[in-house]
């Protein structure tokens, strides 16, 4: 569904988008073509093709964008597109620009560009509204390049199958934006859709298609798009010439990393990759005996994120910041219970705000 | 009464549209749901606003029925993409029963975790499986704190209709929230009529869900099904290509009071073959009967013709199919045959499984690429304390007869011992020095133990002619992003059959000068071509890639005299997994697989045997390896199946193999054409 598999293969690629145009097309006496019509009468005016760096063997040299003020300028992905001194910009109409990159965030994984031009039809970011589950959407991008010189982009059609979190599917996704997403049951995010819009059927912003992203286990694809509320700040921060960047790996990491052993917890060794965290043992008098956790718990939760395996736990400590007290959910037989621990070590207490760390 | 309005439209268009509404179900997954209500004369911006209420109407109806379920531990070992953590089910009784996806348990979690809309979690336990249509009963205590279960309407079967709204639900990014895809139901009884099939998004990430009507009921649980199905992962490499299916919801609850006594349920089996793979055009007819099998016991016969099953005349495979697919392990079946123009009918209890066949063995390697100008099998080595060396047969020989029957070549010697199981006597006549003889033996069991003095092939006389290319290359197949490298060895001879060995590397450890290092003179001395296909992922293999891996082969096989008998796949940790997944899925031309440092992944179920289509295994694994005693179980259970296993253990650390052990792994390989 939402997450989808793609054939891997060009020529399956080329068919699919053969058959969604082809789609558009046969639909387009159909009822809610007509009404999406005066959507996307709006919206392709304020969609724009983005050349710049690329062409090699995989990474394609283009993508989409949505002009946010009259005066051209452009909100679009930060992608490896944009790192050239040469960044093209095509307006519906065929006029081309050179573009100049006003300021990027590495971690929302936006940018924004410029162009020399007036009076042309935005999206003012601040009207934009916000998608729920089951919400019908409309996706405008350049997919593979299709569209080029005067050519308009392309349209999709979808539902928002899910509002949610990319940092909710830990580990399933490489990607340094871990806030809000909408996943779009639609296959929206092909190559060259990125920085594309998607809006509800009257034409309205939702928000920014994202970039192809492949979930490392079930190797399906996850369409998504980042809602415009998790960007406004960032784009006026740009266009107000405030620059930002940050460095997405570091910002995460506690200074101060939880470690459950100081709390007396002793778990079973972590013999194979996925091996669950089960106490072995207590230790007396600790803070963990004193709560009456015991030998042979299966701990499911700490703070409230769920815990898979050992691997997972020491993965997940190194982003919490080790507490005075923290709660842990253990299956203990068929029944799960809840357990407070309390630190008696004097050095855990919560550290000052991290580097970088947004207020 | 929006909803109403609704239904009435999407079937008055559905009857209007039904010519595009075929071709769109086949070729587009975009746009089906604007054409239906086309012919009412509500305004268009109506009934795109009426159509988004429709489905969160019914998203909210559903919702409270579909639960969030979290799997802990488990023993995937993580290469071959397989296996969700967190998924759906759905709720069918108030006091805690849910029914999932058998996808995302078959990896055994030690933990199942269901969390409530609310966001309570509760602990659940797998209560039982049907194996037959991939469905997992769920069971949770609920504590009185915590209210009733909300149990999801049911839509009704024959209230089913291709064309009508689909959606596919599920809880996998929010327990909070349900997740929707919109679609449409694209057929009924699919896959032998145990399917809903429909062109909402289905992936690993939503079986488990409901697919549900526009009115908000359960039509069916999502799950990976495939007509094709013969191990456990079928179907899932069909996700979301606009194709996606749902077992009925109906078919379900008819088992559900025998999977609440915690009883697995299985396919049935008949026991009998049925000649040829056209599932169309070829009658019925029984072309053996699997001994002791169902259809024995009951007195069937070969060349018996099948004209009816449970009163339901049947003229090919296919239909034969429909009725026994659906069935399970235990049912009764009564089935009506013509024999000698006369009609026979027998019933009988389907089984769960057969008797394993177990291939026969004589004890000989036969002469590779037999000359022309003698008829038979010749004889190149005859394995000690084998039953062809106590008939005193030696290499030299010739046997030109088995049976009685005139044997033309080592393939009439190969197909006629089909017919035979370890045990049976059958007899043999020979040449030596120009004289005949006979002998009586009785076959044995394939050997497991590798003999380290397999005598090289001789090479033939004159002149060698135009080769094909040599030495290593790549080999680039334009519609994949895969790469794949090729040795052939510098000595090929285009009158010598070569083995073929499919290497399939551990993710994140290709080195093409190792492996070559290691196979080169290997391949110019035992007559091997090395085919090494990569991950397009460096870091994992993916179940999707052994299409690629087919494809090399049949592109090898295209420009090499293949020796059919000594097609190998091979490989080391999670290379491995994937070794078995390429050998027990591409059956029909490999012949061994040699895994290294690796179970068999935890979803795949090994295929029987089978008569035609022998398979050897060979299993090297450390003791100190994290699976070791998983490896160990599935050896008693590949040799249960009756497979030969060959067993290499290693005291040290998990590696891959020395250089005295790889010997003895290509002598394995040499001996695979043995009979």
């Amino acid at each position: 569904m939402t997450e989808s598999w793609r054939p891997p293969t060009r020529l399956l690629r080329v068919a699919t988008l053969a058959l969604s145009l082809w789609g558009v097309l046969v639909l387009a006496p159909c009822g809610e073509a007509a009404a999406s019509r005066a959507a996307v009468e709006r919206v392709q005016p304020r969609v724009v093709k983005i050349y710049g760096a690329g062409g090699l063997r995989g990474l394609e040299a283009y993508q989409s964008g949505v002009l946010v003020s009259a005066e051209g300028h452009i909100l679009t992905t930060w992608s490896y597109v944009l790192d050239t001194e040469a960044v093209t910009v095509i307006l519906d109409d065929g006029r081309k620009f050179e573009a100049d990159l006003l300021g990027a965030d590495p971690v929302l994984e936006i940018a924004v560009l410029k162009i020399d031009a007036e009076d042309l039809s935005f999206f003012d970011l601040a009207a934009a509204v916000e998608g729920d589950t089951g919400m019908r959407v409309l996706a405008f991008s350049n997919l593979y390049g299709v569209a080029t010189g005067d050519e308009r982009v392309s349209v999709q059609r979808g539902v928002v199958a899910a509002v949610t979190t990319l940092a909710g599917r830990q580990g399933a996704f490489v990607t340094p934006y871990r806030g809000r997403v909408y996943v779009v049951d639609a296959i929206t995010n092909n190559p060259g859709a990125t920085g594309g819009a998607l809006t509800d059927i009257r034409g309205q912003l939702l928000g920014i298609l994202g970039k192809e992203l492949r979930d490392r286990r079930s190797q399906a694809w996850l369409n998504y798009a980042v809602p415009i509320a998790e960007l406004r700040e960032a784009v006026s921060d740009i266009r107000a010439g405030k620059f930002r960047r940050r460095d997405p790996a570091k910002e995460r990491l506690a200074r101060n990393p939880l470690d459950l052993t100081a709390f007396g917890i002793v778990f079973v060794p972590n013999v194979v990759d996925s091996t669950p965290a089960y106490v072995d043992a207590v230790r007396p008098d600790s803070s963990a005996a004193t709560s009456g956790l015991q030998p042979d718990d299966l701990v499911l939760f700490v703070g409230g994120v769920l815990i898979r395996s050992l691997r997972d736990l020491r993965e997940q400590a190194k982003l919490i910041e080790q507490p005075a007290e923290i709660s842990l959910i253990v299956r203990r037989g068929e029944e799960l219970k809840t357990v407070m621990l309390q630190s008696t070590d004097a050095e855990a207490e919560v550290g000052e705000p991290r580097e970088g760390e947004q207020p | 009464m929006t909803l109403t309005l609704l239904r009435r439209a999407t079937l008055r268009g559905r009857r209007a549209w039904l010519v595009t509404l075929v071709a769109l179900i086949i070729a587009c997954s975009v746009g089906i749901a604007g054409c239906v209500g086309q012919v009412e004369a509500a305004p268009p911006e109506d009934l795109a606003e009426r159509e988004q209420q429709a489905i969160r109407a019914a998203l909210e109806k559903v919702a409270p029925s579909v639960l969030q379920v979290q799997t802990i531990g488990g023993s995937a070992t993580g290469n071959t993409g397989l296996g969700q953590q967190t998924s759906s089910a759905v709720a069918i009784s108030p006091d805690g029963f849910l029914v999932s996806s058998e996808f995302n348990f078959a990896q055994k979690p030690s933990a199942i975790l269901v969390t409530l809309g609310d966001g309570t979690n509760l602990s659940a336990r797998l209560v039982a499986t049907d194996r037959n249509r991939g469905i997992v009963l769920l069971k949770i205590d609920l504590p009185s704190e915590v209210a009733p279960l909300s149990v999801a309407e049911i839509a009704p079967r024959d209230e089913l209709r291709v064309g009508a709204w689909a959606l596919a639900v599920g809880r996998i990014y929010e327990a909070k929230q349900p997740n929707v895809s919109v679609g449409i139901i694209s057929a009924l009884d699919r896959v032998w009529g145990k399917a809903v099939q429909t062109d909402a998004k289905v992936s690993p990430s939503n079986y488990g869900g409901p697919l549900v009507d526009i009115r908000g009921r359960v039509i069916g649980i999502l799950a990976p099904l495939s007509p094709h199905a013969d191990m456990g992962m079928s179907g899932t490499d069909w996700y979301d290509s606009g194709i996606g299916f749902a077992v009925p919801m109906a078919d379900i609850l008819a088992v559900v009071p025998r999977l609440r006594k915690g009883q697995d349920l299985h396919g049935g089996l008949l026991g009998i073959s049925i000649e040829g793979r056209d599932l169309y055009s070829v009658p019925p007819k029984i072309a053996a009967v699997h001994p002791r099998g169902p259809a024995d016991e009951a007195g069937l016969l070969a060349d018996d013709l099948i004209v009816a099953v449970n009163g339901k005349s049947v003229e090919n495979r296919a239909q034969l199919q429909h009725v026994v697919s659906p069935l399970y392990a235990g049912d009764e079946v009564t089935l009506a045959v013509m024999r000698d123009k006369k009609r026979v009918e027998r019933s009988l209890q389907l089984a769960e499984e057969l008797i394993p066949y177990a291939h026969p063995f004589i004890g000989i390697l036969p002469v590779r690429d037999g000359h022309e100008d003698a008829a038979g099998a010749g004889v190149r080595y005859v394995y000690p304390d084998s039953p062809a060396a106590q008939a005193g047969l030696a290499s030299g020989d010739r046997i030109t007869e088995f049976q009685g029957t005139e044997l033309t070549d080592v393939a009439a010697l190969r197909q006629a011992l089909r017919r035979y199981i370890p045990g049976e006597v059958v007899d043999l006549s020979f040449q030596r020095d120009g004289a005949t003889k006979s002998a009586e033996i009785t076959l044995a069991a394939l050997p497991e133990d590798v003999p380290d003095d397999l005598p090289l092939v001789e090479r033939p006389a004159g002149p060698v002619g135009k080769r094909p290319r040599t030495g290593a290359f790549d080999l680039k197949l334009p519609e994949f992003e895969n790469e794949c490298v090729v040795y052939v060895p510098k000595n090929y001879h285009p009158q010598m059959s070569h083995g073929v060995v499919i290497w399939l590397t551990a993710p994140g450890k290709f080195d093409k000068e190792a492996l070559l290092n290691r196979w080169k003179e290997v391949c110019a001395r035992r007559q091997l071509i090395l085919l090494a296909p990569q991950p397009r992922d460096k870091e994992r293999w993916a179940a999707d890639e052994l299409d690629f891996v087919r494809r090399t082969y049949d592109e090898v096989a295209k420009d090499y005299r293949i020796d059919a008998s000594r097609v190998v796949a091979h490989g080391h940790e999670g290379g491995a997994a994937m070794a078995y997944l390429v050998a027990f899925s591409q059956r029909d031309v490999v012949r061994g697989v040699a895994a290294v440092q690796s179970p068999i992944p935890a979803v795949v179920r090994p295929p029987a045997t089978d008569p035609a289509r022998p398979l050897a295994i060979y299993v090297a694994i450390s003791k100190q390896h994290e699976y070791a005693s998983r490896v160990t179980d599935q050896i008693k259970a590949l040799r249960k199946m009756k497979y030969p296993v060959t067993e290499v253990r290693f005291p040290e650390k998990p590696r891959y193999l020395l250089d005295s052990e790889l010997a003895g792994l290509v002598q394995w390989i040499d001996g695979l054409d043995r009979l």
